[in-house]
């Protein structure tokens, strides 16, 4: 096989392009994911009736539908019951598709992360004369979060390489950006191998970033 | 609170990128007043289609602008995966699809213009591969391209046999599988295919000879504006016909007359 090095390099600025519109709907989508994933969680871990079972059909709904099915619906579907929706533009479909998405994992993990935190330290938080709300600000929360991290992580990782099924509603990004590059002279696999290195690399920032938050919110562990 | 304060930041990096995203995303909407026709087109690859310096090129780029310059409508490309194109058109968020080939079936559900190209179809197989007869070839494993429509030109063209086909969602892939010789064929367009193999080096060669004709058109909606962007479409093809703009664009590309070609 012969692979041009030196081709792989010269795309990279090409490619770099794309990377607002990857960074674009990753974190947006996991923005908005998370509100929604803490919604949920405290649905699920507070078994408020009625909402309860709509948020396990939600959940089950969109863990258990492939995200490029979502997608499809969403930006193909939903406009024709509302003709309104006709004028969504691609990227805010893929938003909107990611986020539900995403949110579905995230539920289950920040529920995880709440249970994780012994039901007695809330109980007495209140014996002591705080609010519900304090109790989960100042006690349930904080320590949620610690143990909700490195699983959010992963998610956020997956969402950033899973945003290039955008193209298929034509949301040109960084994978798809490497394709259409490759179809000027074929070149697919310096294409490819290009883009692998950019979302690696990309991974490897957000891993640093992670590290240092989780270093932050550790210290009171720490003695 | 520190998380407050990391969401913050998040959020501005968000709402930053947001503005640079939108950006990137409508640099296509024009500001003049002409017509637009959308265009769906999926990355055929060189010389069919293609994105270069940023621009799309290629045979079918050039003539579907000079169809919808002729008409005085604006282009606008929708560039997606083969999915996308199909889910686009049924859903009316594109006019029509750039290098779509004109078969019975796909008639049932759309109405075509005339064709602007025919295409016929070959069997390459890997560079190396020892000698083979075209024969031999069509009993071994068969790659094809999802949306292409060369396998039913080659059933057609042969309709006592069974063939072995293997789908790939795109082509590149396939290029190194027959290249390296994990299947046996592909099943392609000639045109496209030979221009790809003498310019850009593909590890393929083509056995026999090409066979079978696909019309390639433009598909559009079965409703009275799409009939009507037919009639227009076709004057349009009749004048750049006639004033040998398609057939000096098919030497461009192809460096052969595919008109010419096609008459035979």
């Amino acid at each position: 096989m012969n692979f041009d090095l030196g081709y792989m390099i010269e795309i990279i600025p090409e490619l770099l392009k794309y990377l607002p519109m990857t960074l674009y709907l990753a974190i947006v989508s996991m923005i908005i994911a998370v509100i929604i994933g803490v919604i949920l969680a405290l649905i699920l871990v507070n078994k408020t009736p009625v909402l309860l079972q709509i948020a396990k059909v939600y959940i089950s709904f969109f863990r258990g539908t492939p995200a490029l099915v979502q997608l499809l619906l969403i930006y193909f579907g939903l406009p024709q019951l509302f003709p309104g929706l006709n004028a969504m533009s691609a990227a805010t479909a893929a938003i909107i598709a990611f986020s539900l998405n995403t949110s579905a994992y995230l539920a289950e993990i920040f529920r995880a992360g709440l249970q994780s935190v012994d039901k007695g330290q809330a109980e007495a938080a209140v014996s002591v004369g705080m609010t519900y709300a304090q109790a989960m600000r100042g006690i349930v929360i904080p320590q949620a979060v610690r143990n909700a991290i490195p699983a959010t992580g992963n998610i956020f990782i997956g969402l950033i390489k899973n945003s290039s099924l955008a193209f298929t509603i034509g949301v040109t990004e960084l994978l798809s950006q490497g394709k259409l590059l490759a179809t000027a002279n074929l070149r697919f696999f310096e294409a490819y191998l290009a883009v692998g290195l950019i979302y690696w690399a990309l991974t490897i920032l957000y891993n640093w970033l992670q590290q240092w938050y989780e270093h932050r919110i550790g210290k009171p562990y720490r003695v | 609170m520190r998380t407050l304060k990391f969401t913050l930041v998040l959020l501005a990096i968000a709402a930053l990128l947001a503005a640079c995203g939108g950006e990137a995303g409508d640099s296509a909407d024009g500001g003049s007043d002409k017509k637009v026709v959308k265009v769906g087109a999926t990355p055929d690859g060189y010389p069919q289609y293609f994105k270069e310096d940023g621009e799309l090129k290629g045979f079918s780029v050039d003539v579907i602008e000079a169809i919808y310059d002729e008409l005085g409508y604006e282009v606008q490309w929708e560039v997606t995966d083969w999915t996308g194109v199909l889910a686009s058109m049924e859903t009316g968020k594109i006019d029509t699809v750039a290098n779509f080939a004109a078969t019975p079936e796909r008639g049932e559900k759309y109405n075509f213009s005339d064709p602007y190209y025919n295409s016929k179809a070959v069997l390459a197989t890997g560079k190396d591969r020892e000698e083979i007869s075209f024969d031999e070839l069509k009993k071994g494993k068969i790659a094809v391209a999802m949306g292409t429509n060369y396998p039913n030109v080659l059933t057609t063209a042969y309709p006592d046999e069974e063939f072995n086909f293997v789908t790939y969602e795109s082509a590149d892939v396939i290029y190194s599988d027959v290249g390296s010789g994990k299947l046996d064929a592909f099943v392609h367009g000639r045109e496209i295919l030979m221009a790809q193999i003498n310019e850009k080096g593909l590890p393929l060669r083509v056995v026999g000879e090409p066979f079978g004709d696909q019309p390639v058109a433009l598909p559009f909606k079965k409703n009275e504006e799409g009939d009507k962007m037919i009639e227009e479409v076709n004057g349009a093809l009749e004048t750049l016909r006639a004033d040998g703009t398609i057939s000096e664009l098919s030497e461009k590309w192809y460096g052969m007359d595919l008109l010419e070609d096609s008459k035979n």
